[in-house]
């Protein structure tokens, strides 16, 4: 009998040449499952402590979970693990398209990449035969046409790509992991550490399939939840509309950036950025992930004007908050154009945003000298400064070229005062939501364990009504806006339930919008793998996931010091929602170290260790 | 009652405002009976402000009352 696992890891050392197949033990995927946590604990295990990301000891690690063997909705998912060349610690992110299953079918769960090779290279993977491959000829393409040379050159258009584009051969800090030109693994740099390696992609084809526990029980489970999406997502729009219909509810309650987290409300913007607007004039439609009952991600069309035109994968909620009303762009035709022009080139759209706006406050503020504007009208709300810093930054050239290394690192060489300005955690820039709203982010940011990040615990959607976890207590009326009550409650389960998604891998979608419940879910992953896991129990393996990857940020000097709010953050709004509310930071923090079983310096304590049966080695 | 509603984004189809921008509604109402008027899905009205305060379905409305009703936040994460 199966349990949806190979049990096998595939390393390639690119600095040997060297390819080896590693058994993994059973009891670790208990512990870790897959994905987002045993990608930690290899981490844990095999780095030592303060490591440079871009030594070429540190490893990228592409990892599956159980469901990437099976046609579970959600589950053309992976996580990609490392160190970050903008935080310096622990970082993973994730993407879809095909590239996960693909790993699956190949026979293989995980995928580790150590080492540096001494001339541009791409891995090939069929089964059991594995290449490393001269991408001489793939050096400067973008993340689109390296994904067309790859499967020209070897005349197979089914292998699934993940790659980098220029950004990351240069490696520009925010470079992220581009996945068959549709999904982007796009937060803390790992396309910058690909790039380090001189690792321009990998490809990927498999002919295998995964050996399940129950398959027919598998079969009758994902042909109701994948029903029961879609038809939750055709009624609550998440299908037509996407994330952009986010968009003025966000703004509306106060928790979409503006002006670079100093503006209160712009509501027009949202509503010229958010959907139905953005369905119109981007001709939007559904672009489903392989698997996908929901089809989330955006494909868009822009013919005009031409400064403007693209196709393709178009802005999410995220793009549209931090390149938009971020930056006080309320024309979605000029954020999916940097959108395109970020994808393209391989960088977090994310941290574009980020960036763009800092460089505008930056100007307002009159920190920029002349030379370093480059010439670039920062004004707010110019869409052409844009797409054009967005180009800049991911060629690493201009105005764009003081980022390369990140903003908390730009504003170092801008002006003694802008340092206090970045907006981020542990250098990462803050993703489109507001803790001054949602005050649960407050302690999901302050300690997260890639920095600042929404998306490793969409707390924020509970509050704003999106989706509960009646499992655990947490129901409508859980938590109230500006009441501190449970808020850090909720950190603590969305943070749990965050690395629990990243490492099954399952699409976190599919229960926040798509109505599948902790549950549903667990009954999947038991018939999957076998197993006889509880709500409690999966959860609790998130705990020890999330466990350890805090470990890895404490060895790496990150701790109780880190867990800290940017002084913007302490700013209350004068108009809005959120008018004039504060943040009781020190309050949800209390609480958030004792539901956690952290010491008074955010260090575990021994028995929080020992409750989640982690052992500490020799390099802790 | 005259109320000023705003129904946001995908939640906007459902107006019934007059012509001056209010929407009426009998005294002494609550926002489950303004849902119900506009014909909103009422699993979906979750999140709801009066004057700026969180209400719910039971926050009792009173007249030139300005209400938001927002559509749950899907795709935060």
């Amino acid at each position: 009998m199966g349990n949806g696992y190979w049990q096998r890891t595939l390393r390639v050392d690119l600095s040997t040449e060297s390819v080896s197949v590693e058994p993994i033990e059973e009891d670790d995927l208990r512990k870790y499952i897959g994905g987002a946590a045993l990608g930690a604990e290899m981490l844990r295990r095999e780095l030592p402590a303060k490591l440079d990301a871009y030594d070429s000891r540190n490893r990228v690690i592409f990892a599956t979970g159980p469901f990437q063997g099976v046609a579970v909705p959600g589950g053309a998912k992976f996580s990609i693990v490392g160190i970050s060349p903008i935080t310096g610690t622990f970082a993973d992110t994730a993407a879809g398209a095909s590239w996960g299953p693909s790993l699956k079918d190949a026979g293989y769960d995980v995928l580790v990449v150590q080492g540096r090779s001494d001339r541009p290279v791409y891995i090939k993977i069929i089964d059991d035969s594995i290449e490393i491959k001269d991408a001489t000829d793939l050096v400067g393409k973008d993340s689109y046409d390296t994904v067309d040379a790859i499967h020209a050159e070897n005349e197979d258009p089914k292998l699934s790509v993940a790659c980098i584009g220029p950004a990351g051969e240069h490696q520009v800090a925010i470079a992220c992991v581009a996945v068959d030109k549709h999904s982007f693994g796009g937060r803390c740099g790992l396309g910058a550490v690909m790039g380090s390696k001189n690792l321009k992609a990998v490809a990927v084809r498999g002919t295998k399939n995964v050996p399940v526990a129950h398959p027919e029980r598998v079969r009758e489970l994902v042909k109701t939840h994948f029903k029961k999406i879609y038809d939750t997502t055709v009624e609550n729009k998440f299908r037509k509309h996407g994330t952009p219909g986010l968009c003025e509810t966000a703004e509306g309650l106060g928790d979409m950036p503006i002006k670079y987290w100093e503006g209160d409300t712009f509501p027009e913007g949202a509503k010229k950025l958010g959907a139905p607007n953005y369905t119109q004039v981007l001709n939007a439609k559904p672009l489903p992930c392989k698997y996908c009952p929901i089809g989330c991600h955006r494909d868009v069309e822009v013919t005009s004007p031409p400064e403007y035109k693209t196709s393709g994968p178009g802005p999410e909620y995220e793009t549209l908050g931090m390149m938009g009303t971020n930056c006080m762009i309320d024309d979605p035709k000029a954020v999916a154009k940097a959108n395109d022009v970020a994808n393209r080139l391989g960088i977090d759209t994310i941290s574009v945003g980020a960036m763009v706006g800092f460089a505008m406050h930056c100007n307002e503020k009159g920190w920029l000298t002349d030379e370093q504007a480059g010439g670039h009208d920062l004004t707010w709300g110019n869409g052409l400064t844009l797409v054009r810093l967005t180009e800049e930054i991911g060629r690493a050239t201009g105005l764009g070229g003081l980022f390369k290394d990140g903003t908390l690192a730009a504003a170092k060489h801008i002006h003694p005062d802008a340092v206090d300005a970045v907006v981020h955690n542990k250098g990462l820039d803050y993703p489109a939501h507001d803790p001054r709203a949602c005050y649960s982010l407050a302690p999901t940011y302050a300690t997260g364990t890639r920095g600042a990040c929404h998306f490793r615990g969409p707390c924020e959607d509970i509050e704003m009504g999106g989706f509960y976890m009646p499992e655990v207590g947490i129901k409508e009326g859980t938590v109230r806006f500006f009441e501190s009550d449970n808020q850090s409650l909720v950190a603590v389960k969305c943070q749990d339930l965050g690395v629990v998604a990243n490492s099954i891998v399952i699409c976190i979608f599919m229960i926040d919008g798509g109505g599948l419940s902790l549950t549903e879910t667990v009954e999947l992953f038991n018939a999957v793998t076998g197993w006889h896991f509880s709500v409690e129990e999966l959860l609790r393996t998130g705990e020890r996931g999330f466990t350890i990857q805090r470990l890895i940020n404490l060895r790496d000097g990150f701790g109780g010091k880190t867990d800290v709010l940017p002084k913007k953050m302490y700013r209350s709004a004068k108009e809005g929602f959120r008018a004039g509310k504060h943040i009781p930071f020190d309050k949800l923090m209390n609480e958030y170290y004792e539901l956690r079983g952290w010491d008074e310096g955010g260090v575990p304590t021994k028995e929080t260790l020992e409750s989640l049966d982690i052992i500490m080695g020799s390099t802790i | 009652m005259r109320l000023k509603v705003n129904l946001m984004s995908l939640f906007a189809k459902y107006s019934k405002e007059d012509s001056e921008g209010f929407t009426h509604l009998d005294h002494g109402r609550t926002i489950k009976a303004l849902a119900e008027h506009l014909g909103l899905p009422l699993e979906r009205v979750k999140i709801v402000t009066v004057n700026g305060q969180q209400g719910g379905l039971e926050t009792l409305l009173s007249d030139n009352d300005l209400v938001y009703i927002f559509p749950p936040a899907i795709g935060g994460g």
